[in-house]
């Protein structure tokens, strides 16, 4: 770093470097970790279904007062694996939407138990009050069961890719969703071509780029872990507005898991910068022993 | 010696310059983006004191006030309102075939109609003269609209008097159907709710037409 030019030079390189490390870090982590079945596992993981089950006995139950159909005619027949399956449905066609245009279509899957349930309830309430089954009786029937597959459908969307798409939402993310691999290659080659050009603007001390790798590496390190910590400690996205437990539990889930991906990758970021600084210290330290004068021996006999 | 005390000083404080020059680069990157992030931010982590989902506020103010029920000091058949804020609980509502004494929010919201019955806030207040227009969940607070009958009473009571309203007629008519809550002439009370009924459509509303028969505005004075 003996040359102002060269280290001021090298400066400037050095806050690219430290931008390109934490947009790689992000884009890595963004193709890696943020996928349909990364999604659904995580989901799993966390008992979602499960939640999506009680919220769903919940509501009819809350709505019995209004609607008069007990909530044993849908939770009879809506099994955790049924409501898994839809859930299934709605995350990877979100993921679908997000590889193509943003339309977001989910194909609901039938449950043939849950509408036997709704006609057994309905012809059995038709006959005890003596109502004649005419084409109102079927409108309702057929309205309920729709509803029924409608509000299913809703609760299990648990990431909430259907009001994303509908909202436009979908649309705008596929722009970025669809180019993920080639956005995370011009991420790391936006660093690589930093990387060459410091090696460049110091080739007559080819070391001082360890120097400068390892304090850039150190510096995005310390830079991305300070907010992810800050997020994890205060639980942050446990503020998260959306009160259903299943959605909330989804996206908290989602989005702390990301967090202790990133704070793991910007921690060995940070190491591996460390490392670099130590070996240039230790080889700066013995090519200076190697360059100091041998001592002059007089001879004086 | 002095050659490689600098040098050292150099490697010491050159990570703290680029940090500086990368956190002044991020920041100024930022200033233009940082008012809608806020929104998103503010709108998407609303509740500060991350609390669980289930205390999560949406950002609207609910005043909740103590509402007076007991008041002896005197009253007069004319007097003043006193406007509540959009989310404040102004009133009590109970009535002679109601079990429930009902907390009235002003402003009708999904919030608010989780917390007890809204009244709309194009409506007249009681005691302003025209038509009060109130309305709640049928599976909660107006779970028993359908049971009181022409010839029963409905209290109100603010903070500003008391109104006792009379049962005139029940009522029944489609979501689209404004007839009922248009502003009218003579003072009288509205509630109304959804229809309960397996067979029925969930547009229908159910409720009754009150007229008022009592108006007592607290004045202050001793009794």
């Amino acid at each position: 770093m003996k040359k102002k030019s060269t280290y001021i030079i090298s400066v400037i390189l050095s806050v690219f470097l430290v931008f390109g490390l934490l947009g790689s870090a992000a884009a890595v982590l963004a193709y890696t970790s943020v996928s349909a079945g990364s999604c659904i596992s995580l989901a799993k993981k966390n008992s979602v279904p499960a939640k999506i089950q009680t919220e769903l006995s919940r509501h009819y139950s809350e709505k019995y007062n209004s609607s008069g159909i007990p909530a044993n005619v849908y939770m009879d027949v809506l099994s955790e694996s049924y409501l898994t399956d839809v859930m299934e449905v709605y995350i990877n066609s979100g993921f679908d939407a997000l590889e193509n245009d943003g339309t977001f279509v989910a194909a609901m899957p039938k449950n043939q138990a849950l509408e036997d349930s709704i006609d057994k309830f309905f012809n059995n309430y038709a006959d005890e009050i003596g109502y004649e089954k005419d084409a109102a009786f079927e409108k309702k029937l057929n309205e309920t069961k729709s509803n029924a597959y409608s509000l299913i459908g809703s609760y299990s969307d648990v990431y909430k890719l259907s009001a994303m798409s509908s909202h436009g939402v979908l649309a705008k993310l596929s722009k970025l969703y669809r180019h993920k691999a080639l956005l995370m290659a011009d991420a790391l080659g936006f660093t690589a071509i930093i990387l060459l050009l410091l090696m460049l603007v110091n080739i007559r001390e080819r070391r001082t780029v360890l120097y400068w790798t390892g304090i850039c590496s150190v510096i995005a390190g310390v830079l991305g872990l300070i907010p992810c910590i800050w997020l994890t400690a205060t639980k942050y996205y446990n503020s998260f507005t959306i009160k259903q437990p299943q959605v909330f539990t989804a996206f908290t889930g989602m989005l702390y898991r990301l967090t202790a991906l990133m704070t793991a990758l910007l921690a060995v970021l940070t190491v591996a910068g460390i490392i670099l600084v130590i070996i240039y210290a230790l080889t700066r330290d013995k090519e200076e022993k190697h360059q100091q004068p041998a001592p002059v021996i007089s001879e004086n006999h | 010696m002095k050659d490689k005390k600098s040098s050292a000083m150099l490697h010491v404080l050159t990570p703290f310059i680029v940090t500086l020059l990368v956190v002044g680069a991020a920041v100024l990157a930022m200033i233009k983006p940082s008012d809608k992030l806020k929104v998103y931010f503010n709108l998407a982590f609303m509740d500060d004191l991350k609390t669980d989902p289930t205390t999560a506020g949406s950002g609207l103010v609910i005043r909740q006030n103590e509402i007076i029920e007991d008041y002896s000091g005197e009253t007069s058949s004319t007097g003043d309102v006193i406007r509540p804020q959009f989310g404040e609980m102004y009133a009590h509502l109970s009535g002679s075939s109601l079990s429930l004494t009902i907390p009235v929010y002003w402003g009708t919201n999904p919030e608010l109609l989780e917390m007890g019955a809204c009244q709309s806030g194009g409506s007249k207040l009681p005691g302003e003269g025209g038509n009060t227009v109130i309305s709640a969940h049928e599976d909660t607070y107006f779970s028993e609209l359908s049971s009181v009958k022409p010839g029963d009473t409905i209290t109100i009571n603010t903070n500003y008097g008391e109104f006792v309203y009379t049962v005139s007629e029940t009522i029944s008519f489609v979501r689209t159907d404004k007839r009922y809550l248009q502003p009218t002439e003579d003072s009288r009370l509205t509630l109304y709710t959804c229809k309960k009924d397996v067979l029925s459509s969930s547009d229908e509303r159910i409720g009754v037409v009150c007229t008022l028969t009592e108006a007592k505005f607290y004045t202050g004075g001793e009794q």
